[in-house]
């Protein structure tokens, strides 16, 4: 089988990936290093800024122009996302830093029906991401590259006409060096078709081994190796913001974004998440971190985004933040959750769900259950635990009477109390230190209380229970 | 006009005093301690509003109610206990400790929010609410969550804070009492409230009851001695 390869070149993916809903300045990426516009809007390009252009030329033209410094490791994440989302579509992808994809796409053919139907798939799933798009196949990597980058956007798999259109591409348009073209045009080598008309020995002979891999590569001679991309096990993304945010719940937009790429990401592997960590990096501040946790775990971007609003109202921003990432490291299988038909009435939640809701806005610590423990001392036999942790209904009898309040610590009782039940020893825990000896009594006061009170060894009295 | 009295008197939201609105058709059939005295019981009031002070059997007279209630398997929700609870004492009581939540909100506002939401989604029996001062629109609220969710909220407050009438179903003021509780009802929707009574708690309660005073009994027939 041919190989056949689709190159997609991405040429103003930073400014793709900033979070803008409508256009209303021109915007230019800058890099830094050469002082050159590298990136820029449709506003910006109607204003009459090109790329390549310096700062000052740019700023000229226009005074509101923003300015974003050119950071290619943003560039290189969202790459990453872009294979991450045409990964269920295609499956060999390479990545080629830091603004192109590779895809090897002679095997998936015959799986979509030839080339048309392929090509539609893989379009349609690239346009809900709304970037900007140069491809073109080629025969070799190099080829697709060399088309792509050069605006052919050619969608063919006629190795003819593919290798014509190679041959006619200007050394300019080609990766090799710039001083490398120089040279070749002093000796009136202006395209490529002029070095591949050449036998390779002969070129061996005139040029130097840079070359020759270069066309050897280009024209499928050679072999090119290419690692293909394997999709990650967690979701982490990070959102840079047009603009800096200072309120808390305006953060919520932003995050909604992030939120539906998350419901994606879930939703395709089957699974639940249960805790978003959100690092919002805050100017001339350490970077703030937020955790939502869900009991039951979720993927839906609403209840997130429930959950998520009820941790903002409590947040604090002491600085503007202009960018936010979203990591999840959790992650579980979905179980089916059988509800009764019968039952009726349902609510629109389960039990856990209102326990991620109430944990959200009370705090973890603020929720507790309630667990018996196999022990006589009253202190242990009864305590908070963690809602939800024990599952199993606790089944022994509980002998005798207790009351339904504890006092924790314990009062002196220091009231006139009559009696009215009791003795009840209590002695034990000899062995982890914490051993009791008391006498307890049910008493009512003169309030009508009744009251658990015990008496030491030492003639002490205590009040430790309400019987409420 | 009249279609104006009438359509509230359907609703429920006027009632006259010689006529008594039916009662929905009860959701347990289990009884409850208070029936034969206030009409519905404690079962049929959505909102019942609890005046006692703390430790005379506030709880108690509830507990039957809150174990009846979670026979379908929902939740029980403690939001801002005095003290804290001990599940000896529910569990011996009939209730599954697997289906209760306690709350320690850190103010007012957050235990009413919490309140609401485990009224409103319908996976909570029964609500225990302590909190002081409650305005008229914070329990109407409460009443429409309770209503959405099919649930019961129980409003515990310390005697001293009878300060104005809320739009409650059920308004009962406790008092301690030697065989029980006495039990002033200030309020019952749909209904003239009874004159205080006296709940005798002594066959559920038989060791938190004062001791009868000794009355000679009529079954003793004294036996003279044959001379």
């Amino acid at each position: 089988m041919m190989p056949l390869w689709l190159y997609l070149d991405f040429p103003s993916l930073q400014l793709d990936t900033l979070y803008q809903e409508q256009a209303s300045h021109p915007v230019i990426i800058l890099n830094k290093e050469h002082n050159q516009v590298i990136q820029l809007n449709a506003l910006a390009y109607h204003h009459g800024i090109r790329v390549g252009m310096g700062l000052g030329s740019a700023a000229a033209l226009h005074k509101d122009l923003q300015v974003i410094e050119y950071r290619q490791e943003l560039e290189a994440a969202k790459l990453a996302e872009i294979a991450q989302w045409l990964y269920f579509v295609t499956s060999d992808i390479a990545f080629w830093s830091p603004n192109g994809l590779l895809l090897r796409i002679q095997h998936m053919l015959s799986m979509y029906g030839g080339l048309p139907s392929y090509w539609q798939a893989l379009k349609d799933r690239l346009s809900p991401l709304k970037l900007s798009i140069g491809y073109a196949c080629g025969t070799s990597p190099l080829g697709a590259r060399l088309l792509a980058r050069s605006g052919h956007n050619l969608i063919s798999q006629d190795p003819e006409l593919l290798r014509e259109k190679v041959s006619l591409c200007a050394l300019e348009q080609t990766d090799l060096p710039q001083s490398m073209c120089q040279k070749l045009a002093r000796v009136g080598i202006r395209h490529l078709k002029e070095l591949i008309n050449v036998p390779p020995g002969e070129l061996a002979k005139r040029f130097d081994s840079q070359l020759v891999t270069y066309i050897g590569k280009l024209q499928g001679t050679f072999h090119h190796p290419v690692d293909f991309y394997h999709p990650p096990a967690t979701f982490n993304q990070y959102l840079e913001l047009m603009y800096e945010i200072d309120s808390s719940p305006i953060l919520l937009h932003p995050i909604k974004r992030l939120l539906s790429d998350l419901e994606r990401f879930l939703r395709l592997r089957d699974k639940l998440a249960t805790v978003l960590e959100f690092r919002f990096s805050q100017r001339d501040s350490d970077a703030l971190s937020l955790t939502v946790s869900s009991a039951q775990g979720e993927y839906q971007a609403q209840q997130w985004q429930a959950l998520v609003s009820l941790k903002l109202e409590t947040l604090v921003l002491d600085q503007p933040v202009y960018g936010i990432q979203l990591a999840v490291t959790h992650m579980q299988a979905k179980e089916a959750q059988a509800n009764d038909l019968f039952a009726g009435k349902q609510g629109q939640m389960n039990h856990r769900q209102l326990l991620s809701l109430l944990q959200a806005r009370l705090g973890t610590n603020a929720v507790s259950g309630l667990q018996l423990r196999d022990d006589f001392r009253p202190e242990y036999s009864s305590s908070y635990c963690r809602p939800f942790e024990r599952l199993e209904k606790q089944n022994w009898p509980v002998p005798t009477l207790r009351p339904s309040l504890l006092l924790a610590p314990h009062r002196p009782l220091n009231e006139k109390v009559s009696l009215l039940q009791g003795p009840e020893r209590i002695q034990t825990g000899w062995w982890d230190h914490q051993a009791i000896d008391r006498d307890y009594f049910i008493a009512r006061n003169i309030q009508g209380q009744w009251l658990w009170v015990y008496r030491t060894r030492d003639n002490q009295w205590y009040v430790q229970g309400l019987f409420s | 006009m009249n279609n104006l009295l009438d359509h509230l008197k359907n609703k429920g939201w006027i009632w006259q005093a010689d006529f008594t609105r039916p009662l929905p058709i009860a959701k347990q059939a289990v009884p409850d301690d208070l029936d034969e005295y206030v009409r519905g019981g404690l079962k049929e009031h959505a909102l019942v509003e609890i005046h006692s002070q703390i430790g005379i059997g506030e709880i108690r007279l509830l507990l039957p109610r809150l174990a009846a209630n979670g026979q379908d398997h929902r939740l029980l929700v403690w939001i801002a206990p005095p003290h804290q609870l001990n599940g000896e004492c529910l569990h011996r009581a009939g209730v599954d400790l697997s289906q209760v939540l306690i709350l320690h909100p850190r103010d007012g506002k957050d235990a009413l929010w919490a309140a609401e939401q485990c009224l409103k989604s319908g996976t909570c029996h029964s609500v225990l609410l302590w909190h002081g001062d409650m305005e008229v629109a914070q329990v109407k609220r409460l009443q429409q969550a309770c209503q959405q969710g099919q649930a019961q909220l129980f409003l515990l407050r310390t005697a001293q804070t009878i300060a104005q009438s809320l739009p409650v179903s059920l308004s009962l003021q406790l008092e301690a009492h030697a065989e029980g509780l006495q039990i002033k009802v200030n309020k019952c929707r749909g209904s003239w409230p009874p004159a205080p009574f006296i709940l005798n708690m002594r066959q559920r309660w038989p060791k938190l009851c004062l001791p009868q005073p000794a009355q000679p009994s009529a079954n003793v027939i004294p036996l003279h001695r044959a001379s």
